[in-house]
Parts: structure tokens; sequence; C-alpha cells
């Protein structure tokens, strides 16, 4: 039996989760799969896992289908792993990119194409679904949060992948997004602790989003080509930060 | 004849202000511009020419701030190596000024004050020109001593000499400030004071090279785990070559028998020892050297590894320091594995990444011994205290020296180290 579900981030949504096995041997295909569907039955997830036995015939359906987590064999003819992951990685840059090889020597450099993780085959049972239940984890923290501005005129739902920057002035904040800027009544302190761990505290007066911050130098960012001063107490904490970030 | 007397007195100051320029030069790197590198040299007859009478805070204290300013605005470095370079230079400049000073002044007072306004200013003059050689000796003798000592001297370094330097500092201040009637009292104190100083930076000057001795000592010894690993590979290869045609016999009874059971495990046994060879995380041989044998240790020892590291962009970071870097913290992570009875958690994950201009690195281990801190500094919960390593203290100094951020978090049962460094 396997380590049962410990698993609670992942809310299970009514959205079929889309899995991949890219291997041209099949009798692995089989085996992982028996012990991924297994796992997430167990869960009460609904999956489909669409096979493929080559890198090519994955990437010509990608055109018409995104899927969520890919398991990928690096040892295949032709287009092997990374060759794949990069092509996936062409096309979009959603899902969980995850490696599966039977080299004990292999290398694993994941920033290039954003993969998670990787398994060695042959394929351990434990090590198989602490990795899904890791892509499942992140596929979670992927997924659009909002934050809501609850206002006489109606709420508005202020999508925070696309939101820049929080900046307070006085009693106002004013929100940053991509496509337009919003002032509203409301305290910085509050809006932080309601905010995922992604915004980060620059100074008393602003919250930053590390996806749009592009470089820090001395006692200022560059956020999506705005400089936003950093003051000295938030210095350490923005620059570890910003290297889990880089890092993730 | 005494304007002529005026020139000779500027030039004899904007001379030995200049080697006394070069001096500072030397001893901490300059800004490159040019205009300010001229408005230095200005500044620097002005430190140089401080009048310093017996007596007198005022022009002491005022000199003083003035040669923090000066250190401040036109050289670079950190603000510790800045204000150390007062410090040693400092006194330096306030004893032999006051000395050429008062020298004139004695001779003067034993005249009785009866002496022609042209003799007075010849005698300034003279006082005024043992400045130049002094400099100028001081300078030829430390060129080749200080070269390389504002790169290679810590924190902690710095602060030693900063306390022998203090002694010579105060002691000056006080003799000046409260000089006796009889000035010339003082006089030793302020050659002592002088030599004293000039065995300072003589000592930073060796300082310097001993760390650069052990850097060099420890980059040897990543590039000797660098030829051991290679002599290792050398090693298994030829011994599979030999053992090769055993395997091969032993595999072909196996299928004489048919029995194929047995042959798959040997057969697994023997790629298993094939494959134990070496990885490329990254290009840097020596680096991967590292990498390599703490890797392999790692996995000897059943921890649990995730290595995620893409470092082809790395150029301003030297070898040692970044051998150093991943050496120590990946020592200090298998240590801490080691110490976990249960194999089932030990765990170990490096991620590293140069990319935005700066390189990050994160290290993550598994723990069971609790963290011994005192005074916010982590202390080693070895049970002989002295067999404790320098380990972090190390990776503190590397980030430090590249001006990065480094943090250190902790729970029952893991031990993260996050560190930033900017790349140029």
């Amino acid at each position: 039996m396997s380590a049962g579900c410990k698993h609670a981030e992942w809310k299970g949504e009514d959205k079929m989760l889309e899995i991949v096995l890219c291997d041209d041997e099949k009798y692995l295909r089989t085996d992982l799969k028996k012990i991924i569907e297994r796992e997430l039955d167990l869960c009460g997830h609904t999956c489909r896992i669409t096979e493929f036995d080559s890198g090519e015939t994955l990437v010509r359906t990608l055109d018409a289908k995104t899927y969520d987590i890919y398991f990928l064999d690096i040892e295949m003819k032709e287009l092997n792993g990374l060759e794949t992951a990069k092509r996936i990685r062409q096309k979009t840059d959603s899902g969980e990119i995850i490696f599966v090889t039977s080299h004990p020597d292999f290398v694993f450099q994941g920033y290039e194409v954003r993969a998670l993780n990787y398994i060695l085959k042959p394929c351990e049972e434990k090590k198989i679904i602490s990795v899904l239940y890791d892509a499942l984890k992140q596929l979670d923290l992927s997924k659009e949060k909002y934050y809501l501005i609850e206002q006489r005129s109606g709420t508005i739902k202020l999508p925070l992948s696309k939101t820049k920057y929080f900046a307070s002035e006085r009693r106002f904040v004013k929100a940053v997004t991509t496509d337009f800027a919003h002032t509203f009544y409301g305290k910085l302190n509050e809006i932080e602790s309601q905010l995922p761990d992604f915004f980060i505290r620059i100074h008393n007066r602003c919250l930053v989003n590390l996806n749009f911050i592009e470089s820090i130098d001395g006692d200022s960012v560059l956020c999506d080509g705005k400089k936003l001063q950093v003051s000295r107490s938030c210095k350490q904490n923005l620059s570890i930060a910003f290297a889990k970030y880089m890092l993730k | 004849m005494l304007t002529l007397i005026y020139i000779l007195n500027i030039i004899t100051y904007f001379t030995y202000g200049y080697f006394f320029f070069l001096l500072l030069k030397s001893f901490l790197p300059m800004h490159d511009s040019k205009l300010i590198r001229f408005f230095g040299y200005l500044v620097c007859n002005a430190i140089t020419g401080a009048i310093i009478y017996p007596n007198d805070p005022v022009n002491v204290a005022g000199y003083f701030l003035l040669f923090i300013l000066y250190m401040f605005l036109f050289h670079k470095g950190t603000w510790y190596a800045k204000l150390s370079t007062v410090l040693i230079f400092y006194p330096i400049v306030v004893s032999i000024n006051y000395l050429t000073e008062d020298f004139g002044r004695l001779i003067w007072l034993s005249g009785n004050g009866e002496m022609s306004l042209l003799f007075e200013e010849i005698l300034h003059s003279v006082t005024l020109s043992l400045r130049i050689p002094f400099w100028l000796l001081l300078w030829y003798f430390c060129k080749n001593l200080i070269p390389l000592v504002a790169g290679t001297l810590t924190f902690r370094m710095w602060m030693i000499l900063d306390i022998i330097c203090l002694t010579s500092f105060v002691g000056i201040l006080t003799i000046i400030i409260y000089a006796p009637e009889n000035t010339w009292i003082t006089y030793p104190a302020c050659l002592s004071n002088i030599l004293a100083n000039f065995g300072c930076i003589y000592l930073s000057a060796y300082i310097a090279n001993t760390i650069k001795t052990d850097l060099e000592l420890e980059n040897l010894k990543y590039q000797q785990s660098y030829y051991n690993e290679l002599e290792q590979n050398q090693q298994n290869m030829r011994k599979l070559r030999h053992d090769m045609q055993n395997h091969l016999s032993v595999i072909s009874i196996f299928f004489q028998n048919e029995n194929k059971e047995q042959a798959e495990v040997y057969f697994q046994k023997l790629s298993d020892e094939i494959t134990a060879a070496t990885h490329t995380f990254c290009q840097n041989s020596i680096v991967n050297a590292v990498l390599n044998s703490k890797y392999n240790l790692a996995m000897q020892h059943e921890i649990d590894c995730f290595f995620n590291i893409d470092l082809d962009n790395l150029i301003s970071m030297d070898d040692i320091s970044l051998c150093s870097l991943f050496g120590n913290t990946l020592d200090n992570a298998i240590e801490a594995n080691l110490k976990i009875p249960d194999l089932s958690y030990r765990s170990l994950s490096v991620k590293a990444r140069c990319s935005n201009k700066f390189f990050s690195y994160e290290i993550s281990n598994a723990k069971e011994n609790e963290i011994i801190t005192a005074r916010k500094k982590i202390l080693t919960d070895k049970a002989n205290k002295k067999s404790h390593g320098f380990g972090l203290l190390n990776v503190k100094d590397i980030v430090r020296k590249y001006n990065g951020t480094m943090d250190i978090s902790f729970t029952d049962n893991s031990f993260t180290i996050t560190i930033l460094i900017p790349l140029f």
C-alpha cells in the first residue's frame, strides 16, 4: 500500500488532471501508470493518463491540447526527453515536467526547461509518489489567485499573477497591474497577510510581486521597468526571497 | 626673495602630498574617474599639510574628520577598510607634521624670537622640506608591500589591525593635546609612533600574504580532489577491463544453464558498477570534482539527494570561492545527515543557478541534532568543541567578499542556507 493520501493542498477540482507518460518502452509506462492511477484514485482525484511512445508524437498533439504533468523518459530514440521538454516549453509554460531515466549518472539540470524533478529507473514507488505530490502542489501554486477589493460600487477581482505591486500612500493603497492601476482604501499590512508568498515587502509602503522583478541594485528594484525604493530593513528579506524564487 | 621661498614652499607642499596620495592609492583602490582622482590629490595635500601645534585639539580633530571624509568620498572598498586606513595613516601624518613644525618652533624660541623674517621663512622651508624624503621613503618601502592588502583582509583581520593602531592613535593625540612646556620631551613618543604604524602597515601586508597563501593551499586541496577523482576513474576502468573476461564467462555459464534470473541479477550488479562514474554538474572541472566527491559521499551514506545545478554563466566568481562555498556547505549538510540513524529520513537538496545577473544558491538538509546558538551565532555540536571547523565562517566571508546576502533558517528537522550573490 502506498503512503496514503497525505496531500491536502490540492483541492480535487472538477477539472480532470491530464497526465502524460512518454517512454518508448511499453512495460515501463504500464508500471508507472499503475502506481500513479492507484495513488490518485486513493485521493479521489480524477485523472486521464495519455501514453506516448515517442517525443515527436507528444509534441505534435500539443497544438490542440495541454497537459498538467509530463513524465518524460530521457533515453528515447530520435527526440530524447530533454529535447522533448524544450519543445514543450516552446509551446507552453504551464504544466510540470518530470524526467524518468535509467542512467544513474544522469545529471538533472531543470532550470532551462523548468522541470520539477527526476525519477531513476527502476522506479521506486515511494519516490514516484512524493514527486507526484510535489507536482500537484506546484500546479496548485501556479493556479491564478485573486485579491478581492470590496467597494461600495462592487467587488473588484485583482488577478495576482498580473499585479506588479501594491503601494500605499496615507490611507490609500494603489494596486498596479499589467493592465491598469486601481486605488482603494486599505492597509498594506492587512493586504500582505492575505497575499501568497511571492509578494514581498520592500518598503514600509510597498509590496512587490517577485515575478516582475528584473533586477536588484543597491537600494532599489526594477519592477517591470519601474524603479521602486527598497528600505534598508527589507533588503535582506528581499534578497533571500529573490534567491528562493529563482531557485524554485 | 620671500616670494621665491613661498613658491618653493608650495612646491614642497604639493610634492610630499603627491607621495602621500600615491601611498594611499596603493593601499586602497581609488575611484576610476580622472577628475575624482585629481580632486582626491588636492584633498590629500590638505591632509598631509595638516598644521599641528601642541595643545591644539581643534586642528587634530578637524583634519581627522577631513581624512575620514576623503577616504569615504574618493576611495573604493568597505567602510571598515576605509576607517582602518585612516587609523593607520593619520597618526603618522600627525606625528611627522608635529615634529617638523615643532622642531622649527624650538629653534626659533632658542633664538629668543630675535630673527629676521627672511631667516624665519628659510627655517620654515627647511623643516617643511624634511617631509618630502619622509613620505618618499615610506611610499618607496610600502609600494611593494601592500598592493594586495585591500582585497584579501577580512573584517576580523581589519579589526585586529585597528585595535593595534588605536594604541598609537590615542597615544599620539593625548601627547599632542596635553603636550608639556618642554615639547621636545614628546619627540621620542612621536618617533616610536611613526615606527609602530609603519610596523602595522608591514603587518597588514604580512597577514594579507598569509591569507593568500592559505587560499592557494585551499585551491590545491580542491585540485587534489579533482586529481583523486580522475585517478579513481582510471583505476575503475582498469579494474573493469581486467574483470571483463571473468564477468563474460560467468554470464555465459548462466546462459548455458538457461538460468535467466541469476543472469539478470548479475547484469544489474555489473551495470551498477560501470555507471558509478562521474557526473557533469558544471563545465568548471575543479568545481565539478568537488561537487562529485560530495555527491558520491552522500550517495554512499544513502542520503536522498536532489541536485539541480546550472552554473553556465558564472564568470565573476573565482574557483576557490566557489569550491569553498560548495565544499563547506555540503560537508556540513552531509555531516548533519550522518547523525540521523534512520536512513529513510536522510535527505539533501542542492540548488544553484546563475541568472538575472545573480548567483542564487540554496542547500537544505535533514537533521536531528538541535542547533546550538549563542548571541545569534551558530555553534558546533561536536563533543570536542575545539575540533569544530570554520565551515560556516568561511562561507560568510565569501558571501561578504562578493557583497552577497546569506540567510540561515532551520526547523526541528531541517536546516537551510540561502545565498544571493550579485554577478558583474
